[in-house]
């Protein structure tokens, strides 16, 4: 299986906002601590519920967050 | 190891208990007997109880898709080897009938294949890359 063409700067924004946990994003997102680490490693590719979410709680624009690196 | 997994740990760890019983059953007593050792699946109604999880997210709902429709080719594949096993083996015997017995046999061989395939599937996909709708 191959890893999903969308990188990430999850990590970077949680050390932005004040160093948040991963269980911290996770709460506020409403997913487990795992799918922030799969995010992060990006071994998932989210939702687009989720990736707004995400995008929301850091208070920025999605394409902030995730980017497309397919072809 | 998130609930998810420990939960697919010990559904593992149910399916070969299961597995070891029958077999060691069936070579020491008598293969109808130990249709006995299945009754340790019921171990797994446990589950819910021992490893409570308090919220599924799209991630863990997809990785519990994946390993049910996985699980539920194996424990089909299964059913269908087994029936068409027996009716071969006996097929051609001197007295062509098959035991009523065999059934029970084969449906609970299947529900075992379905909790080991599933509960292995769940283990192996939680740490692969995963993609919604991929």
């Amino acid at each position: 299986m191959t890893a999903p063409p969308i990188g990430n700067r999850i990590r970077r924004l949680r050390f932005e906002h004040g160093e948040m946990t991963q269980q911290e994003l996770a709460d506020r997102c409403e997913v487990t601590r795992q799918t922030i680490i799969a995010l992060e490693a990006g071994r998932y590719g989210p939702s687009l519920a989720l990736a707004f979410r995400i995008a929301r709680t850091f208070g920025v624009p999605v394409e902030d967050v995730f980017d497309w690196r397919g072809e | 190891m998130s609930t998810l997994q420990k939960s697919a740990l010990y559904e593992l760890v149910v399916a070969l208990l299961t597995i070891i019983a029958y077999a060691g059953l069936a070579l020491i007593v008598d293969p109808m007997v130990a249709t006995a050792a299945f009754a340790i699946t019921a171990l797994i109604a446990l589950e819910p109880v021992l490893f409570r999880r308090p919220r599924t997210d799209e991630r863990e709902r997809l990785l519990i898709r994946r390993a049910g429709v996985t699980a539920g080719m194996a424990s089909y594949l299964v059913v269908v080897v087994a029936c068409m096993g027996v009716w071969a083996a006996r097929f051609r015997a001197p007295d062509p009938r098959i035991d009523v017995a065999v059934l029970p046999q084969i449906v609970m061989i299947a529900a075992v294949t379905l909790l080991l395939v599933r509960a292995v599937t769940v283990l192996i996909l939680a740490n692969r890359s995963l993609e919604v709708g991929g």
